[in-house]
């Protein structure tokens, strides 16, 4: 007797242990995103562990800048900013020619830690807001799969985004772009939309709206959305799916979506001024067209003369919007696309028409290696997800479908835009895989009950010998469904690895610091850069004038503080091309150019010692185009032998003699780089140089780095003349 | 570089078993998900 309470005590403590399967759910669900979200934040810190918490790469330079004037002197002095450090002597405004999202999401973050008493600087904030927002991203990854499917494929999405190389080249600790926080943006909006459409609610589309207006203020990928969202309401229109759900989230979404972009001054009236936004606004009143035809339909009741009507108000409805377009275009009032919206629609349109664009090695067609390197398994999954789209379509697998497809297009035009493709290719892949994984283990856990109910409503002995067949078959079946399951886990664990170990091989680079491995196995570090620009800090007069190709634009005037002719803003090309003009000129004639840009220091980057490929010699054919395209006294076939670019004693004369040239190689055919090679060998193209003795007449060395990958030259003053 | 308390290799096997437990979690999830008990389905 007295043994039982111990017993009842016993099992009653081990009942509440055991979970309900509603309470397992919960439980793992939670654990997983809590897990997900850690992950997508640590596997982007390797560039901070392997390097230091710093700004990476051009861009991210200009917009650390921006974030520590917005913080420094309040929000209304960086919307008025006149910066007069760059694009001498024209300067820029700062204010109306750049999407403010991310300094002022930054700037935020910043705010609100140092209101919490958290002593931080704002460049470690700036750092880490793209992690930040990649974490955040894998949260409305997760919401955006349960609506789209099932919280299971929420789940494997979020997993998949968190660790996508995609989406991870342009996120890392450091890389603080647009970008980072623009897809975060873009994956909300989508979602809210989605959510909108299927819900009808007038608040989910107002959240869309403002989804929207942040994507719109963070980044000019948002011409993306507003021509999606039109196509995939047109494509609900033509099959039949319209419905008051889709008026209400399109009208919401479109107009309060429009009135808010409005206020970024970058982006001003585009919405109902420039060509590629009218596809939103033409169906925008395609919906109306709809909505009226409808309500006609409701008050005649008689199919014929609707189906009249419906030929006429469609056709009067589309011949009218096409006169107004053509009238706006012809007048001038609707600004025609821009070069960038044709060379997404035709990839060789920017090769021929607009060197700049296509001189950006990210502006490059995408290989189909960089798929495999970016996508791993998701690349074959994506097809599989889109059939089980389509097998069950509704309004929201239409939407992800037609965002998986174009996305995939403008990828495949792209390098860039595969962070585009990254979220859609992530969701479909993962309903392929939850939808794969669900079928297997509801297979591995089938109760044999169904089969044998089946078997008592078999009565004739043929089936029941059908019956046993299939009982014998039902342990093999579940043999093959675990076996499977182990082959899916080892296919995940297999993306997972690869994700990591492309992250700390490819996409941790700061690209100001360079890597390399020494004879011995062991990491060198470049730190040329950051040498050179605090040189130029520490060393020139503060209203110096520096002219180097508008790559390092960015860089010179955020850490070297000083003025710079072009940067990387690139909005005036025949400033740029002035300087692509003095580069591949003689010395006397692009001195000529320098005074008449009151240029105080040139400066060069080169990677003839070190074997640094991305240097200035490398990039000089795109000045030369760039040059010519605006000034036709340079011309590309003078810089070639036989159309080949050469450095060498085969080189062209006009090669070895321009500022270019001159400049890298000055004292270089004294130098010895490599042993068992005769002096002035170039390591970054393998070959021994064509002008070994360089003489300088109207410049002079002021500085060259340690590893000789950036050196800076002095403009002597005029010679004196009386 | 290995004076460091947590250097990027540690991460490196952080990151890839925390992705591995992850997605083993994710099919734990669908295999508790299958439970023709669950009160979802």
């Amino acid at each position: 007797m007295a043994a039982k309470p111990d017993a009842t005590a016993s099992t009653f403590s081990l009942k509440t242990l055991k979970l309900k399967t509603k309470q397992q759910e919960i439980l793992i669900r939670v654990t997983i995103l809590c897990l997900v979200y850690i992950l997508a934040f640590v596997t982007r810190l390797f560039s901070v562990l392997r390097y230091e918490s710093m700004i990476h790469e051009f861009d991210p330079y200009f917009n650390y800048r921006t974030t520590l004037y917005l913080t420094e002197k309040g929000f209304y002095e960086f919307w008025n900013w006149f910066d007069s450090e760059s694009w001498y002597p024209l300067g820029r405004i700062i204010g109306g020619t750049l999407y403010p999202g991310l300094m002022v999401t930054a700037a935020l973050i910043y705010w609100i830690l140092k209101f919490l008493r958290f002593a931080v600087h704002i460049r470690e904030v700036c750092v880490l807001t793209a992690p930040f927002f990649a974490s955040n991203t894998t949260i409305v990854a997760y919401f955006f799969g349960k609506e789209l499917w099932d919280s299971g494929a929420g789940l494997v999405a979020a997993a998949l985004i968190a660790i996508c190389p995609g989406y991870i080249s342009r996120s890392v600790a450091g890389s603080y772009d647009n970008e980072g926080v623009a897809i975060f943006a873009l994956l909300l909006t989508f979602y809210l939309f989605v959510k909108a459409v299927n819900t009808g609610s007038l608040a989910w589309a107002l959240a869309s709206a403002f989804g929207y207006f942040y994507m719109v203020s963070a980044w000019g990928g948002y011409v993306f959305i507003i021509n999606l969202i039109p196509l995939y309401v047109l494509v609900l229109l033509i099959t039949g799916r319209y419905s008051m759900r889709l008026y209400v989230a399109y009208n919401c979404m479109y107009i309060v979506g429009m009135l808010l972009a409005m206020q970024i001054r970058f982006v001003g009236f585009q919405h109902v001024q420039s060509g590629e936004h009218m596809a939103a606004m033409g169906v925008f009143f395609l919906i109306q067209v709809f909505y009226f035809l409808v309500w006609v339909k409701h008050m005649i009741n008689d199919t014929k003369l609707f189906q009249a009507l419906l030929r006429i108000g469609v056709t009067s409805a589309v011949t009218v919007g096409a006169i107004a377009l053509g009238l706006g275009t012809a007048s001038g009032y609707i600004s025609p696309w821009t070069g960038r919206f044709y060379s997404l629609l035709d990839p060789t349109y920017a090769k021929d028409h607009i060197p700049i664009i296509a001189s950006v090695s990210e502006h490059q067609p995408t290989a189909w290696s960089s798929f495999m390197f970016d996508f791993h398994i998701l690349l074959f999954l994506f097809p599989a997800g889109l059939y089980f789209c389509f097998k069950r379509l509704s309004d929201a697998t239409i939407f992800i479908v037609m965002y998986g497809l174009t996305s995939m297009y403008f990828a495949g035009v792209m390098v860039r835009l595969i962070l585009v493709a990254t979220p859609a290719v992530c969701l479909i892949s993962a309903i392929a895989v939850s939808a794969t994984i669900k079928n297997l283990t509801q297979t591995l856990r089938g109760k044999p009950a169904q089969t044998l109910s089946a078997k008592g409503a078999g009565g004739t002995r043929g089936s029941s010998k059908q019956q046993a067949s299939v009982d014998q078959s039902i342990p093999l079946l579940k043999n093959g469904a675990s076996v499977l399951l182990l082959g899916a886990f080892y296919l995940l664990s297999r993306y997972a690895i690869h994700c990591t170990w492309v992250t700390s091989e490819a996409y941790s680079s700061p690209s100001i610091v360079l890597a390399a491995r020494g004879a011995h196995g062991q990491r060198v570090i470049f730190d040329d850069y950051r040498e050179a620009y605090f040189w130029l800090r520490q060393n020139t007069p503060s209203d110096a004038k520096i002219m180097s190709w508008w790559d390092y634009g960015y860089q010179i005037t955020a850490m070297g503080n000083r003025t710079v002719i072009v940067d990387n803003n690139t909005w005036n090309n025949t400033h740029i091309a002035t300087v692509g003009r003095a580069m591949s000129s003689y010395e006397d004639e692009a001195y000529e150019i320098m005074r008449s840009l009151d240029v105080d220091y040139v400066l060069v980057v080169f990677g003839g010692v070190t074997g640094y490929s991305s240097d200035d010699i490398n990039k000089f054919l795109w000045m030369v185009r760039i040059g010519g395209g605006v000034f036709p006294v340079i011309k590309e076939p003078d810089y070639l032998v036989n159309g080949e670019y050469r450095v060498d004693k085969g080189a062209a004369p006009k090669m070895l003699n321009c500022l270019m040239y001159k400049l890298c190689y000055y004292r270089f055919g004294e130098l010895t780089t490599e042993y068992g090679k005769p002096p002035g060998y170039d390591r970054a193209r393998g070959v021994e140089i064509g002008n070994k003795d360089v003489k300088l007449e109207y410049l002079e060395e002021a500085f060259t780095t340690s590893n000789w990958i950036v050196r800076i030259y002095k403009v002597k003053p005029p010679t004196n003349r009386w | 570089m290995s004076g460091k308390m947590f250097n990027d290799q540690d991460l490196g096997f952080f990151a890839n078993s925390l992705g591995i437990i992850i997605l083993f979690l994710v099919i734990g999830y669908h295999f508790v998900m299958a439970d023709t008990k669950y009160e979802g389905n």
